[in-house]
């Protein structure tokens, strides 16, 4: 597993012209797989998810000049990384002009056309349970579960209280539970 | 994946069957995607920012003067006059419009719609009304005003009287009385008695009864021959109307027949005179005059024949 600078010393070094591109070289190497999952599992689908990470990226760029140390930065990583991947699907939203409701019916029709796609595997059935789930379950779910994300943090990323995230854990977890028992 | 110990209990807590699942994605990505995505992040970055100095120094600028729409020649040159020939045929058009369309149309739609209404019999009852409030408003009304309202032309004129007293009138006028002139009794106050309207009405009963007495006896006074003559046709017998026809003066007969004799008037006396009475003309076939005429009166008359 490759080690990583630590963030102080790769933002120290992206503010300095000689060293810019190569501290932000890895900055991505180092953050790109957590945001891309992150991504990956919001909008689902590879192409999909490349598309917001390189969006996100190059946000990155243009603003980690203006990035404040007094949060985290892979907190504000995933902060971008979320809206811009909730940007993503509004766009799809508009373009589709279908309803919400729909939009739920064509991710799961969007996770049922991944190539490795097998509804006899659990891990499979567990992901169409989560895309039933409302928008922002969905994410609280994937942050905490897959993601292992303090609620502290989370309430960063989210801007929300810690008390609404957990309450949304806990009614995502118990949707999951009744669709894995009735599906 | 392996979970957090916390999240792992917390999950358990919550469902047992979700904590049971297995914690890893089913996604995959293509080979090699992470090892390269750095690189071709950073390409993409370059390329994006030289792509934006392109188009802002090359693209933009080489569009700048570029136009891509065309105007046909000389058309900003007959702009203003062929707009200002526009703005005023357009006015014109909007004015006759209103004028001879619009107008018309809307008087004549509403010339027949019943747009007010008026209380019923309003009409019976307005000259009683106007005529209260005429004279009530003359009562509050003062006397400059009534005249102006009359007459602007009078209330204009000066009020002053134009005609003179002798010169010292007023000096010479008792204002001032003298110590006990004006003292005298008090002037007698006649009451007004509930029963003079009856008295009122018998005096005029016994008018009526003798208008009445009179007409059907048959008396007259005649002032003048001419009610005389009028009323002749109403005498019952000739002795009524010699006795009427005594009381008539001659003098008052003379100066009728010359003013008012006409050929009506002739034929009216010839009717009623009786030619047996009439003098005959061998009555003065002795050279003699009637008693009437004077001697100068008709040599007069002679003289006037011989011219």
């Amino acid at each position: 597993m490759a080690t990583f600078a630590d963030d102080k010393e790769l933002l120290l070094n992206f503010r300095v012209p000689g060293t810019r591109e190569a501290a932000f070289t890895q900055i991505v190497r180092k953050y790109q797989e957590k945001l891309y999952w992150h991504i990956r599992r919001i909008v689902l689908d590879h192409d999909d998810a490349n598309d917001v990470l390189q969006n996100v990226c190059i946000k990155v760029w243009k603003s980690l000049d203006n990035f404040r140390e007094d949060s985290q930065l892979y907190t504000w990583l995933y902060r971008i990384a979320t809206n811009e991947s909730l940007t993503f699907l509004e766009q799809q939203k508009k373009k589709a002009t279908v309803s919400f409701s729909d939009v739920e019916t064509g991710l799961s029709n969007k996770l049922k056309a991944d190539r490795y796609f097998d509804p006899g595997k659990l891990e499979w059935k567990l992901q169409l349970a989560i895309t039933s789930l409302p928008e922002k379950q969905r994410i609280v779910f994937n942050l905490r579960y897959y993601d292992e994300m303090p609620y502290e943090e989370m309430s960063r990323v989210l801007e929300t209280s810690e008390g609404a995230l957990k309450a949304s854990y806990h009614h995502a977890v118990k949707k999951i539970e009744e669709f894995m028992l009735n599906h | 994946m392996a979970h957090n110990d916390n999240i792992g209990r917390e999950l358990r807590s919550i469902s047992e069957v979700v904590a049971g699942l297995p914690g890893n994605t089913p996604f995959t990505v293509p080979p090699h995607f992470f090892e390269q995505f750095p690189e071709k992040m950073l390409e993409a970055i370059r390329h994006s920012a030289e792509g934006q100095e392109e188009d802002a120094s090359g693209i933009l600028a080489g569009l700048k003067d570029r136009s891509t729409f065309q105007v046909p020649a000389g058309y900003f040159d007959q702009l203003p006059v062929n707009l200002m020939k526009r703005i005023l045929l357009e006015e014109e058009a909007e004015n006759s419009l209103e004028e001879e369309e619009i107008l018309p149309a809307i008087l004549t739609g509403l010339r027949d719609l019943p747009t007010f209404r008026i209380p019923a019999g309003y009409f019976d009852a307005l000259p009683e009304q106007l005529a209260v409030q005429a004279i009530a408003s003359d009562n509050n009304m003062g006397v400059e005003e009534e005249l102006r309202r009359l007459s602007p032309f009078m209330a204009s004129m000066s009020r002053e009287y134009p005609g003179k007293v002798p010169e010292g009138y007023f000096d010479l006028f008792p204002w001032e009385a003298e110590p006990g002139q004006w003292e005298s009794e008090p002037a007698k106050v006649i009451p007004i008695s509930r029963t003079l309207p009856l008295r009122k009405f018998l005096a005029a009963a016994v008018m009526v009864g003798v208008l009445m007495a009179s007409a059907i006896s048959g008396f007259h006074i005649y002032d003048s021959p001419s009610d005389f003559l009028r009323s002749g046709v109403n005498l019952k017998t000739k002795a009524q109307f010699n006795t009427a026809l005594a009381r008539i003066s001659d003098q008052d007969i003379l100066d009728y027949l010359k003013s008012n004799t006409d050929v009506s008037d002739a034929d009216l006396i010839a009717s009623e005179v009786d030619e047996q009475q009439l003098p005959k003309i061998e009555d003065n076939a002795d050279g003699t005059h009637p008693a009437e005429l004077t001697p100068a009166e008709i040599s007069g008359e002679n003289k006037n024949t011989a011219q």
